[in-house]
């Protein structure tokens, strides 16, 4: 009888715990995206919420001027007749004015708040960030659903870095490396990835092109499965498709002056599209081919590389590398390591490899 | 004829004692008191355990299966003792209350974050009840099954690999820690290993084949192990700094864990952990209840488990607030860590004296 008293009140706690701290779906608003805006000649910020409406048809935008984003919350709550809560945020966007200042202090609170997941999607957005998400992008049902797509899409591609609030985090507050963002920018009908955001610490310094994001990428880690087209100097067009990348950052030498960086980047793709005359069926033509496309890949790593050690950003994490090189840690912390990081030696080796060449055979 | 228990289970019994909260925060603590590559620290900090071990496996071999009880009144007045006794069984059920209440309070970081605490506790104290009101041979078993409910979440360290650098584990030795380096240090880290000395309560209930050590061994190792990988795990994925800003870095890696079907399975994993927490608070309350069986046996059956149950709610009700009760645990397992090392030391020297009492002849007495 006692165990069976027992056994009654365990089940009885298993199906009341949901008694308590309840949250009923449909008095909650559940925040999907959130835009961050500098406010002109003030350090408040502008804080605009897009709740998608339970029917996915249409979405709520609330906006507000306030000191942090949990106190816009709270404004929301207000003048909102749900609750606003946190835990479906998918995406945060920063104003590029407001990156320019410093991120940090506004991302607190995602990592302090449990309820905000660790996947969350940083972006900048060139131009104002609360525009972009308050628009409604036909034929797409929800504005929400639109970004976080094309974030995925465009990072499963390798068109974006990988960059998430952990991957931002991380990168912040760790030495010796950088944070980077995709950039996106609004379009009278669309929202396109235009780059990749820099960053020196939180400030938002610097871009790489849509162009070459992809070749960043190549750089930052490993892709499977991206396409990459290459004009060589003579105007053809190849296309490499199906890419797997590999990628090597090494340091050598032990004293700061003698240290080299070498930048290792390796492509295995097939051939999806070919505009010049060379037969394929030929190894040493693919060899000739792959040999103008390790050029190329070279002289846009090379390009990239020279820009981050301009702009003395360090998105590779290339002041890690030097760290773990260097006899002490006290030697590390004393010099100027931005410095160190942009004034290494770089050698650059690109490696491009065609593993066949598509179903086309010429003769 | 009175189960006994096998070395297995003491192995799977002293794991789910000494592993509990302290599992959440273990990077954490090991990167701030030790900077880089502190695992091997930690490691440091695992074979200080080992030879406490060592310390009551000799008890175990003087005593040839007495109870520490029994060793400890044949050459002590009790009415020295009892008070002794009385002190300790407090001191326990505090310990294993606070340890309770930690792990209440990092669920409700999670889930749960408005309901009363001592809401949640109560329900804890009822297992604890339940448990405690079985023999240790049951509670043994139950270990076993608590050590599988959670033992499998290894696997999941293998989500990290791919977001795991060997460059965030750095070349350097104990760099930049975020304390200043004292003997501190090492307290703090030593905190995870603390709950092996149960074992010596245990000399009378285990096989008489000289195995209970082997078991304890095992255990021991099988916590290091856990939380080594843990650390290990947590240091290449999070890097130096990020960890040490990081509260409690296990709750956000199961966080990180996405699969395509399912995300946020920190909310489902996270109660797992009550039985690892569960079982430190029941182990300690079974040591509290050893003592004050020990001093008086006019009470009924299971109204000293009640007693001990309500004792324990008392105490996880103090502290209001997580660093109240981080405090609690820390300043509690300090005093348990001193009291690990020193009583077998007590014990051999009480075992020396009757033995030179007897005339180089141990007392071969059985209880």
């Amino acid at each position: 009888m006692r165990a069976k008293i027992s056994v009654f009140i365990l089940i009885a706690v298993l199906f009341l715990a949901s008694c308590s701290d309840q949250k009923i779906i449909e008095r909650l608003g559940f925040t999907r995206l959130s835009a961050f805006d500098s406010v002109e000649n003030s350090d408040d910020i502008r804080v605009t919420s897009n709740i998608p409406k339970a029917d996915q048809k249409g979405r709520f935008i609330l906006s507000s001027v306030a000191r942090t984003s949990k106190e816009a919350r709270i404004t929301f709550s207000r003048e909102n007749n749900r609750r606003i809560v946190s835990g479906q945020l998918r995406m945060v966007l920063f104003g590029d004015s407001l990156a320019g200042k410093g991120v940090w202090k506004h991302m607190d609170t995602f990592v302090r708040d449990s309820a905000i997941s660790q996947k969350l999607f940083i972006a900048v957005v060139e131009g104002n960030a609360g525009a972009l998400i308050s628009k409604e992008y036909k034929p797409y049902p929800t504005t929400s659903d639109y970004l976080t797509r094309l974030v995925e899409t465009n990072m499963d591609a390798g068109l974006i870095p990988k960059a998430n609030l952990f991957t931002f985090t991380r990168d912040y507050m760790n030495d010796g490396v950088d944070p980077v963002a995709p950039l996106i920018k609004q379009d009278a009908k669309s929202v396109k990835m235009t780059g990749v955001a820099l960053f020196q610490d939180d400030r938002y310094v610097g871009r790489i092109e849509q162009n070459k994001s992809i070749i960043f990428s190549f750089l930052h880690r490993k892709v499977t499965g991206a396409d990459l087209s290459i004009s060589l100097d003579d105007g053809e067009q190849i296309m490499l498709g199906n890419i797997t990348s590999k990628r090597k950052l090494k340091v050598t030498g032990r004293s700061l002056d003698q240290m080299k960086l070498s930048v290792h980047v390796e492509l295995h793709g097939s051939i999806q599209e070919y505009t010049g005359d060379l037969d394929l069926s030929e190894g040493a033509n693919q060899m000739k081919l792959e040999s103008l496309m390790s050029d190329s890949l070279k002289k846009t790593v090379t390009e990239l590389v020279d820009m981050f050690q301009r702009k003395k950003v360090d998105p590779l994490g290339m002041g890690k590398l030097i760290r773990n090189r260097m006899g002490s840690y006290e030697e590390w912390k004393a010099i100027d390591q931005r410095k160190a990081v942009s004034e290494i030696e770089v050698e650059v080796e690109a490696v491009v490899r065609v593993k066949d060449y598509g179903l086309l055979q010429e003769d | 004829m009175k189960e006994k228990l096998n070395y297995v289970h003491v192995a799977f019994l002293i794991y789910v004692t000494q592993s509990n909260v302290f599992l959440f925060s273990v990077p954490r603590i090991v990167a701030e008191n030790f900077g880089s590559n502190g695992w091997i620290g930690f490691l440091i900090c695992s074979a200080a355990g080992l030879f406490n071990i060592f310390l009551y496996s000799m008890v175990y071999k003087l005593a040839k299966g007495r109870s520490v009880f029994d060793i400890i009144e044949q050459s002590m007045p009790k009415a020295l003792l009892y008070p002794v006794y009385l002190i300790l069984a407090v001191f326990w059920i505090a310990l294993g209350a606070f340890v309770g209440k930690q792990y209440v309070n990092v669920l409700q970081t999670v889930t749960f974050p408005t309901t009363p605490s001592m809401f949640i506790y109560i329900f804890y104290a009822y297992m604890l009840y339940l448990l405690l009101i079985k023999n240790i041979y049951v509670i043994g078993k139950i270990g076993i099954l608590f050590f599988l409910s959670t033992i499998w979440m290894v696997v999941i360290l293998v989500y990290f690999l791919p977001d795991w650098s060997f460059s965030n584990l750095t070349p350097f030795l104990f760099q930049s820690p975020s304390v200043p380096f004292s003997f501190d240090n090492w307290l703090e880290v030593y905190s995870g290993f603390i709950g092996y000395e149960l074992a010596v309560f245990l000399f009378p209930y285990a096989q008489q084949d000289n195995k209970l050590f082997k078991g304890v061994y095992l255990g021991h190792l099988l916590v290091t192990a856990v939380y080594l990988s843990v650390i290990l795990a947590a240091f290449g994925f999070y890097g130096l700094q990020y960890l040490q800003a990081d509260q409690f870095p296990l709750v956000d890696m199961l966080a990180y864990v996405e699969l395509s079907f399912i995300n946020r399975i920190e909310n489902l994993l996270l109660p797992f952990f009550l039985y690892k927490s569960l079982m430190t608070t029941v182990m300690y309350a079974w040591a509290a209840l050893l003592m004050l069986k020990r001093m008086t046996r006019k009470f009924k059956p299971k109204v000293l488990e009640a007693v001990i149950t309500l004792t324990s709610i008392g105490f996880a009700s103090y502290p209001k607030l997580m660093r109240d009760t981080q405090v609690l645990v820390r300043q509690s397992i300090y005093v348990e860590i001193m009291l690990a090392f020193t009583f077998p030391l007590l014990l051999m020297m009480l075992l020396y004296w009757q033995k030179l009492r007897n005339g180089g002849r141990l007392h071969e007495s059985k209880n």
